[in-house]
């Protein structure tokens, strides 16, 4: 059971897509300065819904589901990438600190990493969500 | 967010028209926009935020600075600093516009601006900067 099944159910694309398997793996995601800040893992399309009305059902899939790199280098590189194009206050949007934990099979379903590392993990109510806080790196 | 040193306005002076993102993470962060009613084409560059508003750096890129981001021989800094002028855009939750501002060059805040090797790199960013370099390139050949 997905954590977002209810909503996965109004869509009229399958989601999360056929691509995506359980896995067991290091994952490392960008976080706010607050590590009990609510948003470092709540799905972009529950930050705003309605920015997402008009996109498509797999777009709006996409948005439901949580990024992770597959290494601290990874992880750390995106972000030196991103904030050399944007500047420095994109802290501010993409996080401050660099999280680790262990995504287990039961925790939902990740695609295959890409060319940068990311992937996107759809997780399921029984992901903990790193509770432990492990952080591995500051960003800034 | 950062107090700009600019003046306020009501609307901008194009209609804009989303062509694709170039930088994305969890939404877009560099977008592509062009002008419904000519050739322009504006880049939005995501600047700041606060709990009311994203803001938003709007420039225009010449066609010929536009083939030169793509070829590596300008940085996106170099394309905002080539404008006079650009606009802040600051979008609330609904994506409405609560804010506009036309801001001088002179007076753009330095930690909204890129690093100066902030140029195009295909592994950094998002297809459709392919795509566009082939559409510019398409159509320097066609005028050719």
């Amino acid at each position: 059971m997905f954590k977002y099944q209810t909503y996965f159910e109004e869509l009229k694309t399958l989601c999360p897509p056929s691509n995506y398997t359980a896995q067991n793996k290091n994952a490392f995601r960008w976080i706010f300065d607050d590590v009990n800040d609510e948003n470092n893992f709540k799905p972009v399309f529950f930050k705003n819904p309605k920015r997402f009305n008009e996109k498509s059902d797999e777009a709006q899939c996409m948005a439901m589901g949580l990024s992770f790199f597959d290494s601290l280098e990874t992880a750390e590189r995106r972000f030196l990438h991103l904030k050399k194009r944007l500047g420095e206050e994109v802290s501010k949007v993409l996080g401050s600190q660099i999280t680790q934990g262990q995504i287990q099979e039961e925790d939902g379903v990740s695609n295959a990493s890409d060319i940068n590392g990311h992937f996107t993990h759809h997780p399921s109510i029984y992901f903990k969500y790193f509770e432990n806080n492990s952080i591995v790196k500051q960003l800034r | 967010m950062k107090r700009l040193s600019g003046v306020k306005i009501n609307k901008l002076d194009f209609i804009p028209i989303k062509q694709g993102d170039l930088l994305y993470h969890e939404g877009p962060l560099l977008s592509v926009f062009k002008d419904a009613l000519s050739d322009n084409y504006y880049f939005y560059k995501w600047s700041d935020c606060d709990d009311k508003a994203h803001r938003w750096l709007v420039f225009k890129v010449a066609i010929k600075h536009l083939k030169a981001f793509f070829d590596k021989q300008i940085s996106i800094r170099q394309l905002i600093l080539e404008q006079p002028f650009s606009y802040f855009l600051d979008l609330d939750t609904y994506l409405e516009p609560i804010n506009i501002a036309l801001v001088a060059v002179a007076n753009m805040p330095e930690s909204y601006l890129p690093e100066q090797d902030s140029y195009f790199e295909v592994d950094d960013f998002e297809s459709y900067g392919l795509i566009l370099q082939k559409e510019l390139k398409e159509r320097t050949l066609a005028i050719a």
